[in-house]
């Protein structure tokens, strides 16, 4: 017997189970809860593809880490609040150095004048250099004194300058906000060459993702044969493998997250002491849970288009033999 | 039900495996497709599967034209169609009624329909109280008729079996036949390769002989 033939939509055709939201919500719990067996099943794997893809994430974030840091301490000094460090000549004694600080502090164009005596000098050069030797060698005090001058509002630095350079006690003179200007240019540098660098490496992410949902598809090949044997459509197998590369993605973000701040704590207190030496109250930043969180979806959704592009060719390639 | 007009297949390399075969199977009817081994009755099955694409003819299947049945609609034509091989083709790591529940969890049914579904169907091939069991703990005539539980919980109006008491003794073949009896008689096609001409003769069902390829003769039921 034969019936007339008729056009037959894809949900009518498949005979049971009537679709809607239900039937797609069920499709994707038990995509994750395949997606979570399989994890379960071969833990080691999963954790060898995830420590693989963290330690390509953790380059970027932390360079980025360091960048950001960076940039605050840059933007932290007010570039038009111009500092200056006046070098003394070394035969210059501390008491003569106080005298000179005394004389041109009430001068024009001057707010304020600070004196680090030579031996303040030393001390603060053996606590952070570690040449405590070098030094012991050397005998003697080998640093100058300095005058740490900060010019008046609206100063006139050039006839500043020139008045200091006359003082015979002067030996040179620095504008510090000549390398945090240096710093700012590198570092604006720095973020174009950490965003080549994350980009690069966000290619290794999909590469990584993707390569290893092509192994776990090639290995589940039987099982995905049996799947299509019953019904199964492409997008239904591919489904617990894009969970399984978002997951990879997200986890490895997450682990790179740790490992960064893992590194960032083990500097803090050298950062801290060199902020102390600079009279600033800086800081270290750590990575913030928005930004742990913002690494761990961009991570993830690297992690998905990787399993996406390897899953969907390879499952398409296998049917039932 | 199933209708082949002047059907061939060449698989690549040249090798016609069916050559312009035609045969009508109506709906109800209980056929042995029977032949030497290389006849190409595992061909004439896999074309109706949809796992290979005939080279020339047409199949009319449920009314409509496998030709016209686009790869994406694929897996929708295999859910109302029960397939059983003769290797039972069970996952190997799932329970039983795991195994026989995955044509309807992947239909997107309920873990309360699927779960009776799965019930009825283990019920019927007698292995209820196995259901927990892996495929492997289970004998040989066992794991066949877990396949055939998984190829029925889903109601198909066809089944189709590949030599599915190919590795199974007389006794063992003779009880999974008359468990497709049963399933015949509640009105479901059935399709049987097989070259246990025993078999065949003791159920009488018609049967269609292939040789190199093409319909060689037809023996309509003998009861
Ligand atoms: N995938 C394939 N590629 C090429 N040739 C094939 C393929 N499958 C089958 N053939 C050939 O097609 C012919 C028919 O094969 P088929 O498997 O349909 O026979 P059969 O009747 O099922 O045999 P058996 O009883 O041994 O299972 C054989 O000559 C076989 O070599
Ligand atoms: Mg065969």
């Amino acid at each position: 017997m034969t019936r007339p033939a008729a056009k037959v939509t894809p949900r009518q055709r498949s005979g049971i189970g009537a679709g809607g939201l239900g039937a797609w919500l069920r499709a994707h719990r038990s995509a994750i809860a395949a997606t979570l067996q399989q994890f379960a099943r071969h833990p080691f794997a999963h954790v060898l593809t995830i420590a693989v893809l963290a330690v390509t994430l953790a380059l970027p974030i932390g360079l980025y880490v360091v960048l950001g840091n960076v940039e605050r301490l840059t933007e932290a000094w007010d570039t038009n609040q111009t500092r200056m460090s006046v070098f003394l000549k070394t035969n210059v004694d501390d008491a003569q150095a106080r005298r000179l600080a005394a004389s041109v502090s009430g001068g024009p164009g001057i707010a304020n004048v600070r004196v680090i005596t030579r031996a303040e000098a030393l001390d603060e050069y053996r606590a952070y250099s570690g040449f405590n030797e070098a030094i012991d060698a050397i005998g003697g005090n080998p640093l100058p004194a300095v005058l740490v001058i900060d010019p008046g509002e609206g100063a006139d630095l050039q006839a500043l300058v020139a008045r200091l350079r006359s003082q015979p006690e002067v030996d040179t003179l620095k504008f510090d906000m000549e390398w945090v200007q240096r710093l700012q240019a590198m570092t604006a540098l720095g973020q174009r060459a950490v965003r080549v660098v994350a980009g690069m490496l966000a290619v290794a992410v999909l590469l990584i993702a993707g390569n290893a949902i092509r192994v776990a598809v090639a290995q589940r090949r039987e099982e995905i044969e049996v799947y299509k044997l019953v019904g199964a459509t492409d997008a239904y197998i591919r489904r617990p493998f894009l969970y399984t590369g978002g997951l990879y993605g997200a986890l490895a973000g997450l682990l790179a997250c740790g490992v960064v701040a893992a590194m960032l704590a083990g500097v803090r207190a050298p950062a801290r002491q060199l902020a102390q030496l600079y009279q600033s109250a800086f800081e270290l930043n750590a990575l913030a849970w928005p930004a742990i969180l913002a690494v761990m979806v961009a991570a993830g959704f690297i992690g998905l288009l990787g399993a996406w592009w390897t899953a969907a060719h390879h499952i398409r390639r296998i049917d039932v033999r | 039900m199933i209708r082949f007009s002047e059907v061939s297949k060449s698989y690549p390399g040249g090798h016609d495996a069916l050559k312009r075969v035609s045969f009508e199977i109506d709906k109800g009817d209980f056929v042995f497709i029977t032949g030497h081994s290389g006849a190409g009755k595992s061909t004439l099955l896999r074309l109706i599967a949809l796992i290979e694409r005939q080279s020339g003819g047409e199949i009319v299947v449920n009314g409509q034209s496998l030709n016209r049945i686009r790869r994406a609609h694929v897996p929708y034509y295999r859910r109302r169609i029960g397939f059983i091989f003769q290797d039972h083709r069970l996952l190997s790591d799932r329970s039983v009624f795991e195994n026989v529940a995955l044509p309807l969890t992947i239909a997107g049914l309920t873990p309360n329909e699927t779960g009776r579904r799965v019930r009825a169907a283990l019920d019927r091939v007698g292995l209820l109280s196995k259901e927990k069991d892996l495929p492997a703990q289970l004998s040989a005539g066992e794991q066949q008729r877990v396949g055939i539980a998984r190829a029925v919980a889903h109601k198909p109006d066809i089944l189709i079996a590949d030599e599915p008491t190919g590795n199974l003794d007389a006794e063992l073949s003779h009880d999974i036949m008359e468990l497709f009896d049963l399933f015949n008689q509640v009105g479901v096609t059935v399709v049987i390769a097989t070259h246990d001409l025993d078999l065949l003769r003791s159920f009488g069902h018609r049967s269609i002989t292939l040789r190199a390829g093409q319909v060689e003769a037809e023996q309509e039921r003998t009861e």
